[in-house]
């Protein structure tokens, strides 16, 4: 492969008279004080690269204040345990359960059949994917 | 020899995602899980990441698409176009999940980091419980299988976690300890790190196959035909440390973007409206590094692979006055580059950009009769592209038609991560209808 050298001319050329800014003025004191603006996310995210976010679909879960078209905080580093919901994986798609700890064991609570408990197991047909950390609803 | 003793008894971890890309996608479509997946390369060609199912059919690494399917004959393959938006996210997670376990991380690739545990080790941390805590802690936070390898160097923590992946029952943990020799006779030579097909074929001239014969070897004899670069290697292989971690990531020396074309291309206003897109993915890296170029190469090659057809290929270089990082500059010189070197009876398949010359900002020489060029425009493109996606905002010679050239990319999963619009959904009907 050659290698063209070409070069290129700008069709116009400008040439600054003075190439610099001048200060003047007085600093506004007002500088001192700046802070940065509130941010939402240090709110929402606790350990940011552990965070995720994922959209509802349904009114499921509303009872627990999670409704159809919310958003929800995601922390895959909370260690689940007792009264937390969490999204789980089933069947091939994400829905929520609630965890229950009875002595010292952890229980997904199936509410369809009035507080069935339902073991954690590590290859089981539902599996935590990680504990809802907050919830985001419009108004 | 105090410099030698220092190389001695340290300790360093490889940790390497398994099926990185595989691995990623699952992560967000757990409908994946127990299927045979493949990530397919730019263009959808070839694999370039396999789930252990799709392995286990016979799928090799780099195997055209095609041929995987025809292998499988009516066994379901799922195949999915290459996302590394979402990849490149999940890598920096990746190793910031491994800095809240420890301090000196170096990003090796996008799915490996080495970790020195010195430290650890001489605090009598027990590193195969270490190794677990990474394991665990990266399979809960993030999803992603791991294998971890651990030795004294580097290239021992290579070799490792290559033992890691090799050896099932070893649940993706290995440690090379004092005993190398029954270790590293196991590892063939082409599985050390830095060791090539060229020095390959010569190491087994000489009767070498393995990483015990070749750290057997006289010092002498490597130095002098594998250059000191070998030669570290065979240190390393004996346990003393010739390579650090680099916790500074090396700033770049060249920014590359290079793509073939989803279709072949004949016009020059496609293969400018292809090229000026590429130049301006360029041209935000260039800004993410905060740097400036000094020299712009652009090229552009028919197919080689169509061997029945007349073949062309060319570059063109341009030397620009004063580095800069201005799109609307780089991409005049970009235009008038391609218009010298494009020939009318080609059909093109790829073109590529190369910024090259880099400087920080302290570093431009300026010129007297050049004034400062203004790049807010370009600050103010690449702003809202990295606000919302790339591409979101973009000059008008990249065009608004079809834009046949457009990589291939049947099959992308959503950016998971990066567009409210593409973030996973959770549905809860169903246990509505089952309360009913």
């Amino acid at each position: 492969m050659s290698q063209a050298q070409i070069y290129i001319e700008k069709s116009t050329v400008k040439i600054p008279l003075l190439n610099f800014t001048l200060a003047a003025g007085f600093p506004r004191p007002s500088d001192d004080y700046l802070r940065k603006r509130l941010d939402p996310k240090d709110l929402l995210e606790i350990n940011p690269s552990t965070t995720f976010y994922m959209r509802i679909s349904g009114n499921g879960w509303s009872e627990y204040g999670i409704h159809d078209g919310d958003h929800v905080v995601i922390d895959r580093s909370i260690p689940p345990s007792h009264g937390r919901i969490a999204v789980v994986t089933y069947a091939g798609n994400f829905t929520i359960r609630q965890i229950g700890k009875v002595g010292d064991r952890l229980f997904f609570l199936e509410r369809d059949n009035n507080l069935n408990l339902v073991p954690i197991e590590p290859e089981g047909d539902v599996e935590i994917w990680g504990i809802i950390s907050f919830g985001i609803h419009r108004f | 020899m105090e410099s030698i003793d220092s190389n001695k008894n340290r300790i360093f971890a490889l940790v390497d995602v398994n099926n990185f890309y595989v691995s990623c996608e699952r992560l967000f479509r757990p409908d994946l899980k127990g299927k045979a997946v493949i990530v397919m390369s730019n263009n959808d060609g070839c694999a370039v990441s396999r789930s252990e199912e799709a392995k286990a059919l016979g799928i090799k690494m780099g195997m055209p698409v095609f041929q995987a399917k025809e292998i499988l004959g009516n066994k379901e393959l799922i195949t999915l176009s290459s996302n590394y938006t979402v990849y490149g996210d999940i890598s920096s997670r990746f190793q910031e999940v491994l800095e809240t376990l420890c301090s000196d991380v170096e990003v090796y690739s996008i799915d490996e980091c080495f970790l020195e545990l010195t430290h650890m080790a001489k605090a009598k941390k027990d590193l195969r419980e270490f190794a677990k805590e990474i394991k665990a802690r990266v399979e809960q936070w993030l999803g992603l299988p791991v294998c971890v390898g651990i030795g004294s160097t580097k290239t021992l923590a290579k070799v490792a976690n290559y033992l890691a992946k090799e050896d099932k029952s070893k649940q993706g943990i290995f440690l090379i300890g004092q005993d190398t020799e029954a270790i590293l006779t196991k590892v063939p030579i082409n599985e050390i790190w830095g060791i090539g097909p060229a020095y390959q074929s010569l190491l087994a001239s000489i009767g070498v196959s393995n990483a015990w014969e070749f750290s057997q070897l006289r010092k002498n004899w490597i130095r002098k035909n594998m250059t000191v670069v070998g030669l570290r290697t065979a240190y390393e292989l004996c346990g003393y440390a010739c390579y650090e971690i680099d916790d500074v990531p090396q700033t770049k020396k060249e920014i590359v973007v290079a793509r073939a074309f989803g279709e072949r291309i004949h016009d020059l206003d496609s293969l400018i409206e292809a090229t000026c897109t590429y130049l301006t993915r360029a041209v935000e890296k260039l800004w993410r590094e905060e740097r400036y170029a000094r020299t712009l190469t652009i090229y552009i090659r028919t197919d080689p692979f169509k061997t029945d057809e007349k073949q062309y290929s060319q570059s063109v270089r341009v030397q620009i006055p004063v580095a800069t990082r201005d799109l609307f500059e780089l991409q005049n010189y970009c235009i008038q580059a391609l218009k010298q070197i494009y020939r009318s009876d080609f059909l093109y398949k790829k073109s590529g950009v190369m910024l090259s010359a880099l400087v920080n900002e302290d570093q431009i020489q300026k010129d007297l009769f050049y004034g400062d060029s203004d790049d807010r425009i370009t600050e103010a493109v690449v702003g809202i592209n990295n606000r919302y996606y790339t591409g979101k905002i973009r000059t008008a010679i990249t065009g608004f038609g079809k834009r046949s050239w457009r990589m291939r990319r049947d099959t992308i999963s959503p950016y998971f991560t990066s567009n409210w619009k593409d973030i996973p959904v959770i549905s809860v009907d169903h246990f509505m209808q089952k309360d009913i």
